[in-house]
């Protein structure tokens, strides 16, 4: 055991009790708390996370830079659009280029149907952890017409693999923005359900209220990300302080709440929803026209890749990407995905392969909070806690 | 804090007050009316799944076949395959063709996109049934052939609706 830290409540002694929460899956990956408790108290807690480990950032080196993508997906594959952006935006600062401006729209478009997704998948585990079966389906129901747009859109339900260097894969299909409006009108009135059946139902409000309290203090000392650090008062959100894709034309605002408790952390979601159906409606009005993917790739298009690009509005995978060697050096990139920045550091040594890939995601940064929020509440606050932080283990352990 | 200047920023927001006990009981009696509307008129997306299957989006990213005349053995698909599903083999001297292994396959499309002549496509097929496992590892005769589709299933089409989010519409086979 480690030495003593000074969350504890009360020294260890023989009454406390060590009891193993998980390694189950509680709905969302493999992970384990060590919680001591003194009778119902839980007195000290340790996120003990390791069991979807993958060695993602090793098998990266073996792989050429496009091949990648599918495996990084993996990390959270309800929102492999924004865990993925970030490794093709390093690739692109390697390589100096910026993809066209409807490439951006459109990859904008996917992140925030990424972004639903996975709040949505968040907010339903949190849901059946509370025991609100009725929410647990609702969430879930609705999540499937975001999955079956960005299905329409990518031709694939969850793993997209969506972007090239320079570009995306897919153009809009047609009549994608009749569909796109009739999911985000349907949603708006969801919403307000939600607001009747588990915001404002008082059982769920007295389950979160004060529970799981982040100070804002501790919030930036621990150096948690996304939507947990919203909810604690700090303005941090890497769309507007790093701005990417086509997120600094579009007009919207990004939720800051002051109270830090796991209903904080619930609604400053429900409020980003909000958002992202603004950002998506803006986004699909405002689309420009013109190319998907860069010009120096376009140029090397021979006439079967220029054919199907005009006919079925498909980028096909020029040799030129797949056999991509970026210039020496090194690039990063940091998106905002569903909980919390994505920081992808590169390394390149001029090889088809890259010498290195750091991935720090968001889920690995919040995994901490465990440790520092438990001690001091009851073991039945536990679920309320693990779901409002909207943890994901494969995309910590990576 | 109510300007209108366009482009992304920040909004503080807060939580209301706590409830009182007269908002608590109205909010209950709200949930469980609003419940008993979804039990009277359920806002029900389940699909029978194996006798009703929905007709895949065009460009959905099924299984995959080879058009053996087009293709002309440049070993470019894969070489892409990031789960190393794909091997090529001599199908006769100095002819190599593909073939895949769909217990590997993750459906990215990269051999699809890569293919330079257009030979391997996508069938809006992606959940067929084997017996074991070496039926996954296809030869070039299953490689070649698209999947049927099992008989008696009810095809629906997927409509996003407005008021029930997603709607399935019977499509009468012919």
């Amino acid at each position: 055991m480690s030495q003593q830290s000074q969350i504890l409540t009360r020294r260890l002694d023989k009454d406390i009790l060590e009891v193993f929460i998980g390694p189950q899956h509680p709905g969302s990956g493999h992970m384990r708390i060590i919680l001591r408790v003194d009778g119902d108290i839980i007195v000290e807690a340790e996120p003990d996370i390791g069991f979807v480990h993958r060695t993602m950032e090793k098998l990266a080196e073996g792989r050429e830079w496009v091949k990648n993508q599918p495996l990084f997906e993996r990390m959270a594959i309800l929102d492999a659009a924004n865990c993925t952006l970030g490794y093709i935006m390093a690739i692109e600062k390697l390589l100096g280029i910026e993809p066209p401006p409807r490439a951006k729209y459109i990859r904008t478009i996917l992140a925030e149907l990424n972004r639903i997704a996975s709040h949505l998948y968040g907010m339903g585990i949190f849901a059946i952890l509370l025991g609100h079966s009725t929410m647990y389906m609702w969430f879930f129901g609705d999540r499937e017409v975001f999955v079956e747009l960005a299905e329409r859109l990518t031709g694939q339900r969850l793993t997209h693999s969506f972007f090239w260097p320079g570009g995306v894969r897919r153009d809009l299909p047609s009549g994608f923005k009749d569909e796109l409006e009739k999911g985000i009108k349907y949603f708006e009135k969801r919403l307000k359900e939600y607001e009747v059946m588990f915001l404002k139902n008082p059982v769920i409000r007295s389950r979160l209220e004060g529970v799981g309290y982040i100070s804002r203090q501790k919030a930036a000392e621990l150096g948690i990300v996304g939507p947990n650090i919203r909810a604690s008062g700090i303005r941090h959100d890497v769309r507007i302080e790093e701005p990417y894709a086509a997120y600094p034309e579009l007009d919207f605002e990004v939720p800051i709440y002051k109270e830090g408790d796991a209903l904080a952390r619930t609604l400053q979601r429900v409020d980003e929803l909000r958002e992202s159906l603004k950002i998506l409606r803006q986004a699909v009005n405002r689309i420009p026209e013109g190319p998907i993917l860069h010009e120096r790739y376009l140029k090397m298009f021979t006439k079967v890749l220029k054919d199907v690009l005009e006919t079925e509005k498909r980028v096909k995978l020029a040799p030129a990407l797949f056999n991509l060697r970026p210039p020496k050096g090194e690039a990063y990139a940091r998106v905002e995905a569903g909980r919390g920045e994505y920081f992808y550091y590169v390394v390149s040594d001029g090889q088809n392969k890259p010498y290195r890939v750091r991935v720090v995601s968001p889920s690995f940064r919040n995994s901490i909070v465990f440790k520092y929020v438990l001690p001091g509440h009851r073991v039945a606050d536990l679920p309320a806690i693990y779901g409002s932080i909207d943890y994901f283990p494969p995309e910590a352990d990576r | 804090m109510a300007e209108t200047t366009p482009g992304p920023r920040y909004s503080e927001r807060s939580i209301e007050e706590r409830m009182g006990l007269l908002d608590k009981a109205k909010m209950h009696a709200k949930a469980l009316s609003l419940g008993m509307l979804r039990l009277a008129r359920p806002q029900r997306i389940t699909l029978r799944y194996p006798m009703e299957r929905p007709v895949l989006s065009e460009g959905y990213r099924g299984m995959i076949v080879l058009n053996n005349d087009k293709c002309i053995g440049c070993s470019l698909c894969a070489r892409v395959c990031p789960a190393a599903a794909m091997k090529m083999f001599n199908a006769a001297p100095k002819k190599l063709r593909p073939v895949i292994n769909y217990e590997r396959c993750i459906f990215c499309g990269y051999c699809v996109d890569i293919c330079p002549v257009e030979a391997l496509y996508h069938v809006p097929v992606h959940d067929l049934v084997f017996e074991n496992r070496d039926d996954m590892v296809f030869d070039l005769e299953t490689f070649t052939k698209e999947p049927e589709e099992p008989e008696h299933v009810r095809k629906v089409k997927v409509v996003i609706d407005e008021e029930k989010g997603l709607r399935y519409v019977p499509v009468d086979s012919e």
